[in-house]
């Protein structure tokens, strides 16, 4: 199935890399590809989807010969069928799915959990779409919504009642948690079956191996080797006891096999805080968010000053570098791709891998910093302003207007001053937007080109999104600060 | 003596219709037993008599035809008084004047030096293309390429060549003389100076953190184009000119407020228009004049970016979204 994969690309390209500078964005599509969200959605891949399965139909087992490997897979199935979920966001006006996802029963009173981005659209605009479950024996019903995770990318949401019952819900087969995953103690190399729903082809079961956090990120991400697709997100990876060792979420783009799970830690805690919650209004959610983004960028950033950061040289100037691990840095120059270069360009670029999902085409959560470093080799002063200049502009801030502001900008020539002697005079571009639906957070982008030489100059990016003004001021202030020349 | 003299249907004497009459009466008409014969279909064969009257004064006579006596005012009379040399009178499509020996004309106007503009044209065109080229040349951070410099300079020579024939032909119509050369003139004076404005204007912008030079430029460049337009007609004719200057600074001021109004309904939909970055163009930091800002300073107004934008927060977004239209509105 590797065709049904490209059309998320498409929209998960503008998920992960939107606030990135374009030159970064060619630069991590060469050096190290982008996460994307398990999610599928409806007009991207309807062609290929094939239709829902009617209510009662008997669902065809996937490997159903069944091989020495493959029978520890067919019990977990066969015990799990019962608790998964395919959770489906219909356009209320259209009745039609908009985006589908999985989910798994956590509760014997009908609590469930899935990604919070699969819920998202339902979860921001209720009057818009509704959301909807089918459960593998063809019953199918609402659900409503208890309580997210911003930060780890889950919801808890809650069958509701069938109207037969007078309230009062069967008790309902259910997931457990795997202590030993909860308290992060799963042996590398654990065999994990992960399931869910992969592009309403109806339910799967996928063998895999647990690898342990993924290694510098700031966000607690399990690294899972197995094949996700998209429609899978939100759905369960078990152990081979079937009990939940974390939640499908997201897959490396132009990996292979290359999956991420939700730790089983913070989805316990998101269901054990949920378990006596009433649902969620659309008020609520926003204000849930709006909290927690603002709680993730405090720590984010007092995490960030605490690390400390370090000088990294370009020719004569000297800039900051985070010395934060989960940092991801990438080096790039034009030095030996021609015999007749005009202008040396060194690029070294460092971001956060991790990206906050708010909404399609909103993410947050991601800070980036880059240096450009150019040095005439026979560009004369005019030309190499030239060249300058075409490389200083601020980065559009592209995204839909109902979710952000018009970026607001200001630029000047920055003097050095006593303070910072070395400072080399500075032309820097200020660029934010505010978030309309999460008021005190903004997305914000610096550039800063040095101006003391006219054949010499270092560019610094930084970019930050879902930060708190006075954060963005201070860390903008930092990374000026720090910006030295030595002549 | 007298000098009868047809006009043109504007008013202007012709050349050869000018008719000297020695006599106190005389006719006109379109036959060949007149004393002034009119070529207009619309003149009957024997239209008007001319004669003195008792004052010394001329007076037309309608000699009783279908279209008329007609004054300057398009009133018919039967007969009219001619009071001076410069009272018109129509018959049929025909204007005419009436002029007695001692009719009084300005004195000689001073004869001026020809003109000789074939240097400084030829001045004017080095200028202009080299400033091209040196915009380019300046621009050009890559490998050298003839076509880099050909395309645009070829383009401008097109420009150029389409534009001057077009006012030359013009001319041609209007006044009989095509003159080349100063048309060509104007054109290369109105080009040379629009292509050093332009680097003036992003070079003063950089240097004096003037960011009115770059978000109003163009009307600096209806202005030059305006002037330009104006020198053309002038001369095409001297007549007018005021009216002339009049319609040129309407044309141009409503060309420069359709050209503000099209960038205004973004910069509305972006929020502050003001707050958007203006410069696109850096030089040489050598090149800067007014001193660079303070820290303090430089921070204060990115607070002000905060309070603009929890501003714009409040307010609704309105129009089109551009991210939908690309996006297909995907959420």
């Amino acid at each position: 199935m590797a065709v049904p994969v490209l059309p998320c690309f498409k929209h998960s390209t503008f998920y992960l890399t939107m606030p990135a500078s374009p030159a970064l964005r060619c630069f991590r599509a060469a050096s190290f590809g982008r996460l994307f969200a398990v999610s599928a959605v409806f007009a991207t891949f309807s062609t290929i989807a094939a239709p829902p399965p009617e209510a009662g139909d008997p669902m065809p087992l996937p490997m159903a010969t069944a091989q020495p490997l493959s029978s520890t897979a067919e019990q977990i199935f066969t015990q799990a069928r019962p608790r998964l979920l395919q959770i489906r966001t219909l356009l209320i006006a259209a009745q039609k799915q908009s985006s589908i996802g999985s989910g798994f029963l956590v509760g014997a009173d009908g609590f469930a959990l899935t990604n919070y981005h699969v819920v998202s659209q339902y979860a921001l605009e209720p009057q818009t779409y509704q959301l909807d479950y089918l459960a593998p024996d063809g019953t199918r019903g609402r659900l409503q919504l208890h309580a997210i995770d911003i930060a780890n990318d889950l919801a808890v949401v809650r069958l509701e009642p069938s109207d037969n019952a007078d309230g009062a819900q069967p008790p309902r087969d259910h997931f457990t948690f795997n202590p030993s995953a909860v308290a992060g103690a799963l042996p590398k190399g654990e065999r994990l079956f992960a399931m869910g729903n992969p592009f309403d082809l109806g339910f799967t079961i996928v063998e895999g191996t647990y690898n342990g956090l993924v290694e510098n990120s700031y966000q607690p991400r399990t690294h899972f080797t197995g094949a996700l697709n998209p429609g899978m997100s939100g759905g369960p990876a078990v152990t081979a006891d079937n009990r939940i060792a974390g939640v499908n979420v997201a897959k490396q783009f132009g990996g292979d096999l290359v999956s991420f799970l939700v730790p089983a830690a913070a989805a316990h805690a998101l269901v054990e805080k949920a378990r006596h919650s009433e649902a969620m209004s659309q008020a609520g959610v926003r204000e849930a968010i709006r909290e927690q983004l603002d709680a993730w960028q405090s720590g984010f950033f007092a995490a960030l000053q605490e690390e400390g950061f370090r000088a990294a040289s370009f020719g004569p100037y000297r800039a900051a570098e985070s010395s934060a691990a989960w940092f991801n840095c990438w080096a790039r120059t034009n030095s030996g791709t021609s015999t007749k270069l005009r202008v040396l360009i060194n690029d070294a670029s460092c971001d956060t891998r991790t990206a906050l999902f708010l909404a399609n085409n909103m993410s947050s959560g991601q800070a980036n910093l880059s240096h450009t470093y150019m040095k005439s080799i026979d560009l004369n002063v005019l030309q190499f302003a030239t060249l300058v200049s075409g490389r200083m502009q601020p980065s559009l801030m592209f995204g839909p207007r109902r979710r952000y502001t018009p970026q607001q900008c200001y630029e000047n020539f920055l003097a050095p001053d006593d303070a910072h002697p070395n400072r080399p005079v500075l032309r820097v571009t200020w660029c934010a937007r505010a978030y309309r639906d999460f008021p005190g957070l903004y997305d914000v982008a610096v550039a800063a080109v040095t101006q003391d030489n006219s054949k010499e100059a270092l560019i610094s990016r930084l970019s930050l999104t879902g930060v708190s003004y006075p954060n963005a001021i201070a860390f903008a202030e930092r990374f000026l600060n720090t910006l030295e020349v030595s002549r | 003596m007298i000098w009868v003299e047809i006009l043109s249907r504007h008013k202007e004497l012709i050349s050869r219709s000018r008719h000297a009459v020695d006599s106190g009466a005389l006719s006109i008409g379109r036959g060949y037993d007149n004393d002034v014969i009119v070529d207009d279909a619309c003149v009957a064969p024997q239209h008007v008599l001319l004669r003195r009257d008792d004052r010394g004064l001329w007076t037309v006579e309608d000699c009783d035809t279908q279209n008329g006596l007609f004054d300057n005012r398009g009133i018919r009379h039967t007969r009219l008084v001619l009071l001076n040399g410069d009272t018109l009178f129509r018959i049929g499509h025909t204007w005419l004047r009436v002029r007695s020996a001692d009719f009084p004309v300005a004195p000689e106007r001073q004869l001026l030096p020809p003109q000789r503009l074939w240097p400084w044209l030829l001045l004017l065109t080095v200028l202009v293309f080299s400033t091209a080229a040196f915009e380019i040349w300046s621009n050009q951070i890559g490998e050298f390429r003839a076509s880099l410099y050909l395309m645009p300079i070829v383009s401008l020579l097109l420009t150029l060549v389409i534009w001057i024939s077009l006012w030359a032909g013009l001319s041609r119509l209007l006044s009989g003389v095509a003159n080349f050369v100063r048309h060509s003139f104007i054109a290369l004076s109105g080009i040379a100076v629009a292509s050093l404005f332009g680097p003036l204007f992003s070079w003063a912008a950089f240097a004096f953190s003037a960011r009115p030079l770059v978000d109003y430029n163009f009307a600096a460049y209806w202005l030059i184009f305006g002037v330009t337009c104006f020198y053309h007609l002038r001369a095409i004719s001297p007549r007018l000119l005021r009216l002339k200057a009049v319609i040129i600074v309407a044309l141009c001021i409503a060309a420069a407020t359709v050209q503000w109004l099209a960038n205004d309904p973004f910069n509305l939909h972006q929020g502050n228009s003001a707050n958007n970055p203006y410069l696109k163009d850096l030089w040489p930091p050598a090149t800067r004049v007014i001193a660079p800002q303070a820290q303090d300073h430089f921070f204060r107004n990115i607070e002000k970016i905060k309070t603009d934008l929890d501003e714009l927060r409040k307010k609704e977004p309105e129009g089109e979204d551009m991210f939908d239209m690309i996006m297909g509105g995907d959420d």
